[in-house]
């Protein structure tokens, strides 16, 4: 495990105490710079060794139709009309690293997913169960489980170049700059700014993506087309947190007492009563 | 780059990648950049997003480039001619131009000989057995002193301004959606922005690539949109330009080192068999000015020749024996890509070595290549790769038993596998390093040519030879003979002074007496004493407009900005002081390296140092097929020639034998207009054996509109055939409302679009696009059109 | 074992009870482990945490063709009716071994019966829910919660029931275990927990 200070721990109380401080980054993906390069897709396979999918063209420029395993980001192409004129929107698809994680609030195994100080949803795989509630957990669709290793994966924001001190592979490969990486701070005024900047250029509805329901994300996108969220694949209110769980978690300790009380009630009632012995000389 | 040569006196880039960023306006048309050139086009999108620049693409596709630009406006390929055309018509009725810059840095003024004509498509001087032009007909009228005659108030009936006006009198808004299938609004949108910016105040840039080029009137298209930015006043200015964007990353280098077949290096030109004497070359190659204040600086031709051949031939080359001119070939033909595979079909060609290109799938008319080839008697290739053109004999439908082509593959490095240098768009020599170890065994292409040229030398002084002579006077002074490095050539390059022994640093150096050598003299400067100029890596940026002069170095003198006195008016002030190329102090031009005198005044000379004028052509006679440009219907076309049936097609392209019979005929039924491109994830072939760039576009496609998807029940995803005259292919259709219907000449006309990158040999396989293009090129380049022919569509 | 031992569970029941109650320890010990992260050492029993992931369903699966195959098998036996009920009321007496305040049994006394019903019950609860958490993909993510807490609060009873059942069937009342391990017990075991069905077995 990374060296970094962490946040949350799967299946494990919060919070997790930490000495170690570190600033929270975020990474923006302004999609009105995006030419759907690809660049990044590679990058990613790249660094992060994920092996080249036999993939076949399904009648897009799109590499693939959905997330794997193997491909921890999508860039997807989509032709919407937008006031009568053609837009072809290209959106990369990723993990949006959230500061309330579905995921891990869904994740029965310790420490399978850790959530760091700087905003990195991890996944440990070594740590996976295969349960794939995260998957379900996710508001965004984004964690795919592996049929062969039985584990699930997604983007882990090259976590080890950012304890590095470097940036992700996605941000530093894109030749358009539309993706940007600082401070969480930096990069959501940075990314009001850009939303204003797209406003003068009469894009009425341009909104900076970072939603509230997931306690904000720390990959944020500047949306052209704010009122048209769903054509990007965008959920209008994505909810994440532990509240719907909570439930859970009450009755797992109503539970473990009554796990509990049971074994002693039998206990007790074996040096009170004792056990009933047949008698065998009662044979007539 | 003919064009731009024709019309600024050098043909490349004027700007640079990072000076789109000035810009007002963007106008991407024959081009795709977000597609081709990823990495520069983040400077459009700078001004677009940090100036308010608008962005405009204009191609037959609504392309990636079109997805981030704020108007994209579709045409039929083959129609920029006539949309440019229309342009320049807009401007100059509704008096868009910039006055001031116009009278001072273009050949508006110059008054045009009586013997100009132009009727039914044709202009004066055509000779129709030849199917070539007199350009003797375009001359200009001439003075007492040999000037040419101007009229500075314009007025003049045959004044080149007055012509040009004339001339694009019938590109009406309707003409112009008559031809590009578009509506006269939607045209008139487009003018309205890109004809914004004819004033101080504003620039704008035009980005073009190989949309332009293959085209049978590629060259002038080109033209067109450099008669546009000059009657805009935007070439010489920051942000300004006309901007050939080059394909691979050293395309210009290649370009500035004589890959097109009528040059030497540094764009001199080839010694023509009438020509037998150093002094007849320099004679008919060395230009006389036209203007009393043309600095003409080709006229120090003789100078950049004769430090050439020094640098070649060595201690061979005096004046004797004419420097060793005497050595050089002097072609009686062209030697045209299209024309040696014209010549290898006939049988006239013995043998190939292919260093570096995959000729098969790079050439239109593949059924035709692959005949042509098998007619070779040998082949070597030498490629990082094994290539389709090296197994040509097992291409699809070959018989590999009935041919005789005996192929040789030499594995040579990549250029990720050695240093170097790349010349990229804008002119900038970087010199980069050695990135990865080369596999075991394979060699440099420096070693590889090298070795053939001593063991060729070798067979000539052991057995003897026809015309052993320039073999043996070659020069070939390196520290090992065997191998040379590239800094040596890099030096070799740039050029010494024999005197001295030291290595020049300007062009301005060179002598015509044989006391300095220079291998290319546009290189002058780049590897001098002070050292290898190309490798310098400061980035500064004093004055903040992206040029850098600490980094890398950009030919010529390194300078930035071509034609940058342009970017100033008469007095020397420049047109937009928050957006200056050079200005006049008063002792000497601040800035950018002046494309001008350092000290020079500014009313010494003209503007625009490189011509014979001393200023810009409007009017030019330096291209074969017209002073002006003019419409032209593709050598394939799904329409008559709206403007003149007559002259339907460039009437002075070259056709090849048989090749008539491969276009579509008026009783042939290919309706569909096609053109062929690339994607951002591949580039060219060599891609396909790069598994994550196949895994991202992994198969052949068609691009279809829905509309005729769903006329011809072509699904989405489903398998579709398109076939022209010449071939055809199959394959996976994407199903597309990115390609709309065009209304041309009153008809409905289809698009459809289909990438290069695939071939029989690579991870993935697919279909051929040059299985369908035609065999016929440029009029002035031989450019193949790729860009524009007739196909057929089907369900497969 | 004594010759004149009853036959009280034929291989069929006892094969069918072991598949259920093994199973449904498995299910169990591997439940816990995956709700309690201090349990989670659990699933080290089973190879780790994938490996009884991975089991979990499937012993679920095994679980639920044992109780299809018990429910048919003894439903005969199982049915309640009112001498259940008065049994019940006097369950008290039965735990604190006052044998002459506890109606007499049959075959099964209404707890057994109860147990069987519930777990039966039980049983088609957990599957319901374990189907959606087996593949978790594609449903939505409240659903699934909704699920997730079903699941668990199915287990509370049927763990409760467990250790009950496992208590009584061993130390609780020696001799009750052999029936299901061997299939006979004795005379003096039926006389004393199922006199009713000693009376029916050792009529002449």
């Amino acid at each position: 495990m990374s060296q970094l200070a962490i946040k949350r721990i799967s299946a494990t109380p919060d919070p997790v105490s930490s000495f170690r401080t570190s600033p929270e980054y975020a990474k923006l993906v302004d999609i009105s710079r995006c030419i759907g390069c690809k660049g990044c897709e590679v990058a990613c396979k790249e660094w992060n060794d994920l092996k080249a999918e036999p993939t076949c063209n399904f009648g897009s420029y799109q590499s693939h139709e959905d997330l794997t395993p193997d491909t921890w980001l999508l860039m997807r192409f989509d032709e919407i009309d937008v006031d009568g004129r053609l837009q072809w929107l290209i959106k990369k698809d990723a993990c949006l690293h959230c500061e309330e994680p579905g995921c891990l609030y869904a994740c029965p195994s310790p420490g399978a997913i850790v959530q760091y100080e700087n905003g990195i949803v991890d996944f440990n795989q070594e740590n996976c169960i295969g349960c794939q509630y995260c998957v379900a957990g996710c508001p965004f669709d984004v964690p795919r489980f592996d049929a062969g290793t039985r584990k699930v994966y997604k983007c882990n924001m090259c976590i080890d170049r950012v304890e590095a001190g470097l940036e992700p592979a996605c941000v530093k490969t894109c030749p358009t700059q539309a993706i940007s990486w600082g401070s969480k701070e930096d990069m959501v005024a940075f990314g009001e700014e850009k939303v204003e900047r797209l406003k003068g250029r009469g894009f009425e509805h341009a909104t900076l993506y970072d939603p509230a329901g997931v306690g904000g994300t720390h990959m944020m996108y500047v949306v052209p087309h704010g009122d048209r969220l769903e054509d990007y694949r965008l959920p209008a209110d994505p909810v994440a947190s532990p509240g719907p769980l909570q439930g859970l978690s009450v009755l797992k300790k109503l539970g473990a007492y009554l796990f509990g009380l049971g074994a002693v009630a039998a206990a007790l009632h074996y040096l009170g009563v004792g056990p009933e012995v047949p008698d065998e000389e009662d044979e007539p | 780059m003919a064009s731009l040569a024709a019309t600024f006196g050098r043909g490349a880039m004027t700007n640079h990648w990072k000076d789109v960023k000035n810009a007002d306006v963007i106008l991407i048309m024959g081009a795709n950049p977000a597609e081709n050139h990823p990495c520069g086009f983040k400077w459009a999108l700078e001004a677009r997003d940090r100036r308010g620049a608008t962005l405009v693409t204009v191609d037959p596709r609504f392309t990636r480039t079109s997805a981030v630009a704020d108007r994209h406006f579709q045409i039929r390929p083959g129609s920029d001619v006539a949309v440019l055309g229309g342009l320049v018509r807009h401007t100059l009725e509704n008096g868009l131009h910039h006055a001031d810059y116009v009278r001072l840095h273009t050949n508006a003024s110059f008054v045009v000989g009586p013997g100009y004509d132009f009727q039914d498509g044709l202009f004066s001087g055509f000779d129709e057995a030849q199917a070539r032009y007199d350009k003797s007909a375009w001359d200009y009228e001439r003075d007492g002193d040999g000037y040419v005659v101007r009229d500075p108030t314009l007025e003049h009936p045959r004044c080149v301004f007055q012509l040009l006006k004339a001339h694009y009198a019938r590109y009406t808004p309707e003409r112009v959606a008559q031809i590009a299938g578009c509506t006269a609004d939607e045209f008139r949108e487009l003018a309205a922005i890109v004809c914004s910016t004819g004033t101080p105040e504003r620039v704008g840039t035009i980005m073009y690539a190989v949309g332009w080029t293959m085209h049978t009137v590629g060259t002038q298209i080109i033209r067109t949109a450099a008669i546009l930015q000059l009657l805009l006043g935007n070439i010489g200015r920051p942000g300004g330009g006309i901007n050939a964007l080059r394909g691979h990353a050293n395309v210009q280098g290649a370009t500035d080192h004589a890959i097109v077949a009528s040059n030497l290096p540094g764009y001199l030109s080839v010694p023509k068999p009438e020509q037998p004497t150093l002094a007849k070359h320099l004679e008919e190659s060395t230009p006389a000015p036209l203007a009393a204040d043309a600095m003409n600086y080709w006229g120090n031709y003789p100078k950049f020749m004769v430090s050439q051949l020094k640098a070649w031939f060595g201690a061979h080359a005096t004046p004797e024996n004419d420097y060793g001119y005497g050595y050089l070939a002097k072609p009686a033909g062209d030697a045209t890509w299209l024309t040696i595979f014209d010549e290898a079909r006939h049988g006239r060609i013995e043998g190939m070595v292919e260093l570096g290109f995959n000729s098969l799938l790079a050439g239109p008319d593949v059924p035709r290549l692959l005949g042509a080839m098998a007619k070779m008697k040998w082949k070597v290739v030498i490629d990082p790769f094994m290539l389709d053109s090296a197994e040509f004999w097992k291409a699809p439908g070959m018989k590999p038993e009935e041919i005789d082509t005996e192929v040789l593959y030499l594995p040579a490095t990549h250029w990720i596998e050695r240093a170097g240098s790349f010349t990229n768009s804008g002119r900038w020599a970087q010199w980069k390093e050695e990135v990865i170890d080369p596999p075991h065994g394979v060699r440099a292409d420096t070693w590889i040519v090298s070795e053939l040229f001593w063991r060729v030398k070798e067979l000539h002084e052991n057995e003897g030879g026809v015309f052993s002579e320039p073999i043996r006077a070659l020069a070939w002074d390196y520290a090992d003979p065997r191998e040379p490095t590239l800094e040596e050539l890099a030096k070799e390059i740039n050029g010494y002074d024999l005197t001295t022994g030291k290595l020049l640093s300007s062009f301005a150096e060179l002598r015509d007496d044989g006391t300095t050598t220079s291998g290319n003299w546009l290189y002058c400067g780049s590897f001098t004493e002070a050292g290898n100029q190309m490798a310098r890596r400061d980035t500064a940026d004093p004055g903040g407009l992206g040029l850098h002069p600490g980094w890398s170095w950009a030919w010529p003198l390194n300078r930035r900005v071509l034609y940058n006195r342009a970017s100033a008016d008469a007095a020397g002030k420049p047109w937009d002081p928050r957006r200056p190329g050079i200005a006049w102090n008063g002792r000497e031009w601040t800035g950018d390296v002046p494309d001008y005198g350092k000290t020079a005044p500014p009313d010494r000379y003209g503007a625009f140092i490189m011509t014979e004028e001393g200023v810009a052509r409007l009017f030019s006679s330096k291209l074969v097929d017209g002073p002006f440009p003019e419409h032209y219907e593709p050598a394939e076309s799904c329409t008559v020639n709206v403007l003149h049936e007559k002259t339907p097609v460039n009437p002075a392209v070259r056709w090849y034998d048989g090749v008539r019979e491969t276009l579509a005929g008026a009783g042939d039924d290919f309706p569909h207009v096609c053109t062929i491109y690339r994607v951002v994830e591949r580039e060219h072939f060599v891609t396909s054996n790069v598994p994550y760039l196949v895994e991202a576009m992994p198969d052949f496609f068609v691009e279809v509109p829905d509309g005729l998807a769903k006329e011809k029940d072509i699904a989405n995803g489903g398998r579709v055939r398109v076939w022209s005259k010449r071939g055809e292919v199959t394959g996976t259709a994407i199903v597309t409302r990115r390609i709309r219907p065009l209304t041309v000449n009153g008809k409905t006309v289809w698009t459809v679009g289909i990438p290069v990158h695939w071939g029989f040999v690579g991870i993935t396989q697919g279909a051929m696009a040059n299985q369908l293009t035609p065999f016929i090129g440029d009029a002035n380049t031989r450019c193949p059109e790729y860009k524009a022919f007739q196909v057929n569509i089907a369900r497969a | 074992m004594k010759r004149d031992d009853l036959k009280r569970f034929t291989f069929a029941e006892r094969v069918v009870h072991w598949v259920v109650g093994l199973s449904f320890t498995f299910l169990l010990l591997t439940g816990l482990a995956f709700s309690y992260p201090s349990l989670f050492w659990l699933t080290a029993l089973v190879g780790g945490g994938p490996a009884a992931r991975w089991m979990h369903p499937w012993m679920g699966v095994a679980l639920s063709v044992g109780l299809v195959a018990m429910f048919f098998l003894w439903l005969k036996d199982m049915l309640l009716g009112k001498a259940d009920v008065h049994w019940l009321s006097k369950v008290r007496h039965y735990a604190l071994h006052e044998r002459d305040k506890v109606p007499p049994a049959g075959k099964y006394n209404a707890g057994q019966k109860l147990f069987y019903w519930l777990m039966i019950f039980l049983g088609l609860a957990h599957l319901a829910t374990g189907i959606p958490l087996w593949r978790p993909a594609g449903y939505g993510a409240g659903f699934l919660n909704a699920m997730r807490f079903v699941h668990y609060l199915v287990t509370v009873p049927g763990g409760l029931l467990l250790i009950v059942h496992v208590y009584l069937g061993t130390v609780a009342y020696p001799g009750t275990a052999r029936g299901m391990l061997y299939g006979r017990v004795s005379r003096a075991w039926a006389r004393l927990h199922h006199p009713l069905w000693h009376e029916r077995e050792t009529k002449p």
